[in-house]
């Protein structure tokens, strides 16, 4: 038993590999697929006269060699592919970068045209700060407060832009 | 030319200009220092603090924050090895050695005093060269335009990082982000997913952002290293004659060097610095001191890639072709400003043109007092913790987009990049030529279209239009010659090496 769970961890592993090793070309199959998918709603046209569709098939057919390409190339080993899924597996803290930085713009993006650049900054830059790895509590609050008005001053009373404080 | 250069001066020289100047080429030496926003990313930033600006203004602060960052880079190279973006990962090799060895300050007066030769040199070119280019330009055809484009985008996708596939791959998928949005030929909608923000196609700034600032963030907060290096003190900033002599000719050879390989489509400050290293190497009669601390390692490379970041202004003035990606996010800019870039530009507005040449010269003025004398003060910034360094990008980044269109819309789409351009450098994917496939997608679409509607629909017409066939050939060519195996493996050799 203890055997077969074995082969089985270490053909998912694997299999996990395999697919991180493919995932470049997996990703421009997937788009070139897509382009040629959304192309269909477009006309074709003829060369005397081009529709809407002819580039964007033109760009799927690109996309679909380069995928081709990529799988069959010899430098296609050492891609970042495989190391991305040894990555992936460590802990979901890797992720926190990726979540926390655009979390934070998007934050900004929805509290800016609600309660104006001054608050929408503040929270941003909180978040940013405590993403970025700052864990002391009073400098991140002094530091967000004094940066959110230094921001927001630049923005609105030299630059002129016609954003709300509040 | 003089005269046109003087009433460039003209321009440059009025308060405001000359403000922006200073305030672009600090932000460019601010760029280059910091290792990890390299001038795509600095560029991009910057971008949206241009709105309120006036055009001739906002350009010469952009320009002068591109080539301000190859002067900028050079410092954190000779001080601590670490090179603060690609064009100066060479001069690390000579400049830390020639530092190790108690000649920090004469490392950095060679690199600055390259640089301002270089610019001077590459002024002059720009100023000679782009009129007699423009008026070459006026005769090009739908055809030429066409094929000069391929022929910019394979240059791209073969000098850029990694493989030429995926390269490629990206650059399509440029050109696939650039035509979103209403077909100006027929007025369909296309990939717009039924969203109205879409309809006008995706803005540059929210692409910019996303794909070279947050992405770059996310990626550097997950490789972050702690390591304090130690500093290289700074002793006298005197040459000797003998560190002089070796300098001289090495700085006017890289000038040349870098001007010719700017102006070329897919060139850069990049390439010219690692071809002039390559060079000063392969023509030394002591080719063994280079790595160990020669003058010509840091005259050549940094007199090339300062050179190159001004010529590759001459496609955009002249073609309104960018020959680099931070080049396609300048015309962007110019775009934005109301400003077509192209060959009409020296004509229709030559207090732009020529305002702009004159600057750079003063710009490279601006930057040799910036970067010696106040050299220590660089060092100092180095020390600012990327815990209050990156969140203050982050919300500069989100206020720029967000003030581009008032729309929240176009912050989230930065994120969105932010989150592809992430994915796509795990993947080892170059974003770079991304972002010129992007910016000349639609340049491209509207000439081939243009193209075939002249011809009645006949796809000779690229190869029996003599300039477009010349083109299309050095196209294929060059295609031919990145994919050759030789050259395949000499190129993962060489960005192997410039990554470690």
């Amino acid at each position: 038993m203890a055997t077969g769970g074995t082969s089985t961890i270490s053909g998912a592993a694997g299999l996990a590999r395999r697919f991180w090793r493919h995932a470049d070309a997996l990703l421009l199959l997937l788009l070139g697929l897509l382009v040629l998918l959304g192309s269909r709603s477009l006309a074709f046209g003829d060369l005397q006269n081009p529709g809407p569709g002819l580039f964007p098939i033109c760009i799927a057919m690109i996309l679909l060699m380069a995928a081709a390409v990529t799988v069959a190339t010899p430098l296609h080993g050492t891609s970042a592919g495989a190391e991305t899924g040894h990555r992936a597996k460590e802990t979901l803290a890797r992720f926190l970068p990726l979540v926390g930085i655009t979390g934070a713009s998007c934050l900004f993006a929805l509290l800016a045209p609600r309660v104006g650049l001054l608050a929408a900054s503040l929270a941003c830059v909180l978040v940013a700060t405590v993403v970025c790895g700052n864990r002391h509590p009073i400098r991140v609050l002094l530091f967000s407060v004094l940066l959110a008005l230094a921001t927001a001053g630049l923005f609105i009373e030299i630059l002129r832009l016609p954003f709300p404080y509040f | 030319m003089l005269d046109n250069l003087l009433f460039g001066f003209g321009v440059a020289l009025s308060w405001s200009n000359l403000a922006f100047c200073f305030v672009g080429v600090t932000a460019g030496t601010l760029i280059g220092v910091l290792p990890g926003i390299g001038p795509l990313a600095g560029v991009a930033l910057l971008l949206p603090l241009t709105y309120s600006l006036p055009p001739i203004g906002a350009i010469i602060m952009l320009a002068g924050m591109y080539y301000g960052a190859q002067y900028g880079g050079s410092t954190t190279s000779i001080l601590l090895r670490l090179p603060g973006d690609s064009s100066s990962v060479v001069t690390a090799l000579d400049g830390y050695a020639m530092a190790q060895r108690g000649r920090a300050g004469a490392a950095l007066t060679i690199a600055a005093l390259s640089s301002f030769v270089a610019g001077t040199l590459s002024t002059l070119l720009l100023a000679l060269a782009a009129p007699p280019l423009a008026a070459v330009a006026l005769s090009f055809g739908p055809a030429d335009y066409f094929s000069l484009v391929v022929l910019g985008l394979i240059a791209a996708a073969g000098l850029g990082h990694g493989s030429v596939a995926k390269s490629v791959a990206m650059v399509a998928l440029g050109l696939l982000l650039g035509i979103v949005g209403i077909d100006i030929t027929t007025g369909m909608l296309r990939f717009t997913l039924g969203l109205r923000e879409l309809e006008d196609g995706i803005d540059l700034v929210s692409v910019a952002i996303g794909l070279f600032g947050f992405s770059h963030i996310i990626f550097s907060l997950e490789e972050s290293r702690s390591e304090q290096r130690a500093v290289a003190p700074i002793h006298k900033l005197s040459l000797t004659r003998q560190e002089l002599r070796d300098s001289a000719l090495p700085t006017v050879r890289g000038s040349l060097l870098g001007s010719l390989l700017g102006v070329l489509p897919g060139g850069g400050a990049v390439l010219s610095s690692f071809v002039s290293y390559a060079l000063e190497k392969r023509i030394s009669k002591q080719p063994d001191a280079f790595g160990q601390g020669a003058a010509a390692g840091v005259a050549g490379p940094e007199s090339a890639n300062n050179a190159a970041a001004q010529t590759s202004f001459i496609p955009l003035l002249t073609l309104g072709i960018p020959p680099n990606a931070v080049i396609a996010l300048i015309g962007g800019a110019m775009v934005l400003q109301g400003i077509t870039p192209g060959p009409e530009v020296i004509d229709k507005q030559p207090a732009l043109f020529w305002g702009v040449v004159a600057s750079m010269w003063i710009g490279n003025l601006m930057l040799l007092l910036l970067n010696l004398p106040l050299v220590g003060l660089w060092v100092q910034l180095l020390k600012i913790p990327q815990t209050y360094l990156f969140p203050a990008v982050i919300l500069f980044a989100s206020i720029g987009v967000y003030s581009t269109n008032g729309r929240a819309f176009d912050v989230f789409l930065a994120a969105a990049f932010g989150v592809l351009g992430y994915g796509l450098l795990k993947l080892r994917f170059e974003p770079a030529p991304l972002m010129l496939g992007f910016v000349l997608g639609p340049l491209l679409e509207e000439n081939f279209k243009r193209a075939l509607l002249l011809s009645r629909g006949d796809l000779a017409v690229f190869v029996t239009e003599p300039k477009s066939l010349v083109l299309l050939g050095l196209a294929t060519a060059l295609l031919c010659v990145f994919t050759l195996p030789s050259i395949a493996r000499r190129r993962h050799k060489v960005f192997a090496e410039s990554d470690n």
